[in-house]
């Protein structure tokens, strides 16, 4: 009876500390889940553009790699026109199922999907060509992976071709949630111009329609019909 | 200025280009597939043809797409490839009859060549014949920069 007693109470500090550990585990999930903006903060993560440096200052006006069927590949992302969202994929990534195959298209115009995985020494090209499919273009390019500090996968960074800046970054779990925040991204991009900024887009019209600075028209009364 | 290399092929892409070099995707079992690159001043689509096709339908008035298309050995020593060395395009060059597909406002020029004893056709694409002359200095200078071993 004394025995049964003993292993009673040793089965019993067993399953505390088996409990304890699994409390933990799932307090450090949940933490990591939260530093990348998952769950309940999914709407707002990309919408805040976390870098405000320009690409250049970061060494990266193109995204260089090749795609899973070999070519070289040079994608501009900068003093090029529309948005290029990149999406960083993995191919052993549970979350990224949602991405992969191209099944879907991103509604927005001037927008253009770019599935990024790591390079051939960290990916099986065979593999991520028969995940990614043909109707999405993917690069496998480690570079980039360093380039734009991917903290975890699905992640997706949105890069404005014109300035070479990143407008928007952060994770989501489909296509849809993606496509909402790229859209609030662009927006919130466009709204927050500097005054130099808009100075500049003015002055850069006004030029393109023939009106140098310190042109007399631009002082002249309108002409009433 | 970026600097783009594959299959023996190197070229310098001016501020805004980008390029893929590879190979032929659209070949039949047991067929060789061609060496093909594809350089534009416009972002790339997925999916394109060999020559362009599914690229140029959404060029701007001021874009440009250049084709590398390699032929095989066989080709070595006929009269289309009798011309030796990377050609140069002038605005002149550009006819609107030349495209593979004809699409309203866009020229294009195809030349036939043999450098490093390879056989390539290269065709360019402008979005808007009358911007040829505008354009024209951009192409020239990316052919110059062109490097095949």
């Amino acid at each position: 009876m004394e025995a049964l007693i003993i292993i009673e109470g040793m089965v019993i500090v067993l399953l505390v500390v088996l409990v304890a550990g699994l409390l933990r585990s799932h307090a450090e999930i949940l933490r990591q889940l939260d530093s990348l903006g998952a769950g309940e903060h999914h709407e707002t993560f990309l919408a805040s553009p976390r870098r405000q440096s320009s690409l250049g200052a970061i060494g990266a006006r193109a995204l260089h790699g090749v795609t899973p069927l070999g070519a070289s590949v040079s994608l501009a992302l900068a003093d090029a026109r529309g948005h290029t969202l990149l999406a960083f994929l993995s191919s052993t990534c549970a979350s990224c199922g949602a991405f992969w195959n191209g099944s879907r298209q991103l509604g927005l115009e001037g927008v253009r999907p770019v599935i990024v995985t790591k390079g051939v020494e960290s990916e099986s090209p065979a593999e991520i060509a028969r995940l990614a499919g043909a109707e999405l273009l993917t690069i496998m390019s480690t570079e980039a992976w360093d380039e734009f500090r991917v903290p975890a996968t699905p992640y997706f960074a949105l890069v404005d071709n014109g300035s070479g800046r990143v407008v928007g970054e952060g994770s989501a779990p489909d296509w849809d949630r993606v496509e909402d925040m790229v859209r609030r991204a662009i927006a919130d991009a466009g709204l927050h111009r500097s005054t130099a900024q808009r100075k500049a887009d003015v002055d850069e019209e006004l030029a393109d329609a023939g009106f140098e600075p310190g042109d007399a028209r631009l002082y002249q009364r309108p002409e009433t019909p | 200025m970026t600097v783009l290399s594959g299959e023996g092929i190197e070229v310098t892409l001016p501020p805004g280009w980008e390029g893929v070099i590879g190979r032929s995707g659209a070949v039949a079992d047991g067929a060789v597939r061609q060496v093909v690159a594809h350089f534009a001043s416009f972002p790339l689509p997925a999916v394109r043809g060999d020559f362009g096709g599914g690229a140029t339908e959404g060029m701007g008035p001021q874009d440009v797409l250049v084709v590398l298309f390699e032929f095989g050995p066989e080709a070595v020593g006929s009269t289309l490839f009798a011309a030796e060395g990377m050609p140069s395009i002038s605005a002149a060059d550009f006819d609107r009859s030349m495209l593979q597909r004809s699409i309203i406002g866009q020229s294009g020029v195809q030349r036939f060549f043999t450098t490093a004893g390879r056989t390539f056709c290269l065709y360019v694409v402008i979005g808007s014949h009358l911007d040829r002359v505008d354009v024209v200095p951009t192409v020239s200078a990316l052919l110059g920069s062109l490097r095949i071993k």
